[in-house]
């Protein structure tokens, strides 16, 4: 098969893991999360084969324009998100990714996908490093993304409405377990206690999205972090400069500082989910900026990467 | 004063404002980057006051410059503030009995018929497992028919921002380290040609000469060849010619003329010397071309032009003047590989030129030959200087460093610290043990419960705990949970 049937054959099996995802949001049962979940790794599996594919047919690891980058965002999103549903076991997380997964494999296709040979500037082992790691913190910061509007999305709707009411949009632990021992009052000889109700009342509610945003951005930062070093490095040996303010470097610089700001906000404690949200939500846009808009332009360093 | 600096609102306010200006040199065109005449055209009589505002140089502005500096002393005091909460919260054991693990909403509790002895080996033995460390209370600390212990793990996690904030104060440190002592230089040079390097143009430190402390290597560099590599036809889509790499052979001279060093660089792969680096950073034709002319080899040179085409125009022994039109990759557009046209002229104009139609002509690609009106013609190669970018960085393995503490510092920063307080009593009728377990983590609290819920597990199942109802909490709803620094007995 071709790298191109390997992408197809992705693209069917993603749409089956979004019916089966879009029904588990409205009926929620083991099966269709299970079924969406299985879906979405064999998609991933189908990705990777193309790029492999991909990279075998142009002797180089396929990373070095638009359509390649998007192909490894994608991989690194299914791949994250895997891991996020086997250990949360979500339910309302899986159909907007899946969608803008749908999204972004489709668009992907609109773009030039012709392999052309490396330019000079690109032969580099730091390539390799550089390029993947910072495509995974933007995959990451895409689930982010979605987690804060699912969360942005159940507390306008009313979801977390138990939770504004005290402690503006974010359960505390606090109310959690109090909330859980009364429960726990209530069924005394049942083989459950204080702990796991905790656990069921915020894996319920709003507040999980919130935490995985949260958990997204915590491994997105230091990986974006590390990326931008790492081309810092590559460009320090490639032209001897560290940082030459070019416009995907400012960017990329003004997408960590506003994580930066998520982070220390969290830190600070003194603000709802609700804020930490859009910030998120900003967060992504600045991402977006880096990410495309910057490639748009077509315009310093990194104009290989741009569109069209 | 100090205490605004160690603020975190500063803090955030202050990486707001680097990323809104940073934004802004994004969004508007930079001085360097675009010209000064159509940054002019394009904002008309706005120029003069975004110039004012150094909107069109952003990074070098005063203004970005002061944020920087900010920025640092924010980073400074901030840093020095989390030190010591951090490392109390890393290094102290506190323990807490009954009464207080009771009141907070955070508890496990259960029972078991077995000895206190028993269920504080199994417990233990269970956290152990679980990577937690655990710390006794002194036996002054226990009451009779009660233990006490402290346990956690991730502890180290506590230090990640701080460890952060110092790599990036070390990164800002040695890059003024580096502005002072380190310069920057580039030159075109042909195959050949010997240079030192403050004979290279563009040689300028990275500060104002004034107060630039740095100096200036005394060898010297010779440029041996240089060379373009290009992919074979047929490897592109649109068959396209295109450049593989660019490869300059140089030697590195000492004081007295002896080579002392000999590398070819390539884009990616510079020579250093010392803390002094030589990048192959660009190239640029001469406009000198090699060729051969019945054999014979002559060095050309562009020395006129011909319809605003520069051309070189070269008489010959037999009377007659060769004309070549040379054309070169990246400096003509849609030229892929660098090839001249030969044109022959004599007194009476082009040689067998007729009326209404294109004089004979010849297209050589780079190392072809032809003939033209009897005479031979070879295209060696046309002559292209190297363009090298020198640095001397001395601040590169500070950097480096910083790098690394950085990278080290965020990565510490996603794991979290997970603590129990664990009190283990005689039952009331002195027959048995109750286990009490206060819980907190300082992040990821969902993957901490999770945890706890499998300890619970293995406890309930291996064990064959008992589970006991669960008291009603004392704390209102809402209210935060004991903070067990204060109500605690601490070691």
């Amino acid at each position: 098969m071709s790298e191109l049937n390997w992408y197809y054959t992705a693209l069917t099996l993603l749409a089956v893991s979004v019916v089966f995802y879009l029904l588990h949001a409205i009926r929620p049962k083991t099966l269709f999360r299970e079924g969406g979940w299985g879906t979405m790794l064999l998609s991933c599996l189908c990705l990777i084969i193309s790029l492999v594919i991909r990279s075998a047919t142009a002797k180089y690891f396929a990373l070095s324009n638009m359509y390649e980058s998007l192909l490894v965002v994608c991989i690194g999103m299914q791949l994250a998100f895997v891991v996020l549903d086997r250990w949360f076991k979500l339910r309302t997380l899986g159909l907007p990714v899946t969608l803008m997964l749908m999204g972004s494999l489709i668009y992907n296709l609109t773009l030039p996908t012709e392999i052309h040979p490396l330019q000079p500037a690109l032969q580099s082992y730091w390539r390799s490093i550089h390029v993947p790691i910072i495509l995974l913190s933007y995959a990451l910061f895409a689930i982010a993304f979605l987690s804060s509007l699912v969360f942005l999305i159940k507390d306008f709707l009313g979801n977390g409405k138990q939770d504004q009411n005290q402690g503006g949009g974010q359960l505390t632990p606090a109310m959690a377990g109090a909330h859980a021992l009364q429960n726990a009052d209530a069924q005394p000889h049942a083989q459950t206690n204080a702990l796991n109700l905790e656990l069921e009342l915020i894996q319920d509610k709003a507040n999980v999205y919130d935490e995985i945003t949260y958990r997204c951005v915590a491994f997105g930062f230091p990986l974006l972090t590390l990326g931008i070093i790492l081309g810092g490095m590559w460009a320090n040996e490639a032209w001897g400069n560290y940082w030459s303010w070019d416009p995907k470097e400012s960017m990329s610089l003004v997408t960590l500082l506003g994580y930066g700001v998520y982070l220390h906000l969290r830190v600070n404690g003194e603000h709802s989910a609700r804020t930490l949200s859009w910030v998120s939500v900003i967060g992504f846009v600045l991402m977006l900026i880096t990410y495309f808009g910057v490639n748009l332009m077509g315009i310093g360093l990194h104009s290989y990467g741009k569109i069209g | 004063m100090l205490a605004c600096f160690r603020s975190v609102h500063l803090a955030i306010v202050l990486i707001s404002m680097l990323a809104l200006a940073t934004l802004a040199g994004v969004l508007l065109p930079q001085e360097g980057i675009v010209e000064v005449a159509q940054i002019k055209r394009d904002f008309g009589a706005n120029y003069r006051i975004f110039k004012a505002m150094g909107l069109f140089s952003v990074y070098s502005s005063y203004w970005f410059i002061a944020l920087e500096v900010l920025f640092f002393f924010s980073l400074l005091f901030g840093s020095f503030q989390w030190l010591k909460p951090a490392f109390l919260a890393a290094t102290r054991k506190t323990f807490c009995g009954p009464e207080h693990i009771q009141a907070s909403p955070h508890r496990l509790s259960y029972v078991s018929d077995a000895s206190i002895g028993t269920v504080t080996a199994q417990v233990s033995g269970l956290l152990k497992k679980h990577r937690y460390g655990l710390h006794k209370a002194p036996a002054a600390l226990q009451k009779p028919g009660q233990v006490l212990f402290y346990a956690s793990k991730g502890n180290w996690s506590r230090f990640g921002p701080v460890v952060a904030h110092f790599g990036i104060l070390m990164m800002l440190v040695a890059s003024v380290f580096g502005a002072f002592l380190g310069f920057k230089a580039q030159k075109l040079a042909v195959p050949g040609e010997v240079f030192g390097i403050q004979q290279a143009e563009m040689f300028r430190p990275n500060v104002d000469e004034s107060v630039w402390l740095g100096s200036v290597p005394d060898w010297k560099v010779r440029v041996n060849d240089f060379r373009i590599e290009y992919y074979p036809e047929g490897q592109t889509p649109d068959n396209m010619t295109v450049v593989k790499q660019y490869f300059a052979d140089l030697s590195v001279l000492d004081k007295s003329g002896k080579e002392t060093k000999r590398e070819t660089i390539s884009v990616n792969h510079p020579l250093a010397v010392g803390d002094t680096v030589l990048y192959q950073a660009s190239f640029n034709p001469t406009g000198k071309l090699f060729m051969e002319v019945n054999g014979k080899p002559m060095k050309l040179d562009t020395n006129t032009t011909f319809m605003n085409r520069p051309v070189s125009l070269t008489e010959l022994d037999n009377g007659r003047a060769l004309m070549v039109f040379p054309f070169f990759v990246q400096q003509d557009p849609n030229v892929t590989r660098n090839y001249v046209v030969v044109f022959l002229r004599d007194q009476k104009g082009f040689v067998g030129a007729k009326p209404g139609q294109m004089p004979p002509n010849l297209r050589l690609l780079e190392g072809q030959s032809g003939t033209l009106s009897g005479m031979t013609f070879k295209y060696v190669k046309p002559e292209i200087a190297t363009g090298l970018q020198i640095k001397k960085g001395p601040e590169v393995p500070w950097m480096y460093l910083s790098y690394i503490i950085i990278i080290l510092g965020t990565i510490m920063c996603i794991f979290s610290q997970r603590r129990l307080w664990v009190a283990i009593t005689t039952g009331q009728d002195g027959q048995g043990g109750r286990v009490m377990m206060l819980y907190k983590t300082n992040k990821a609290r969902l993957s901490f419960m999770k945890e706890l819920q499998r300890l619970q597990t293995e406890l309930l199942s291996d064990l064959q705990y008992n589970v006991t109802p669960v008291d009603k909490p004392k704390p209102a709803t809402g209210q935060p949970a004991p903070d067990e620094t204060r109500q605690t007995v601490t070691v």
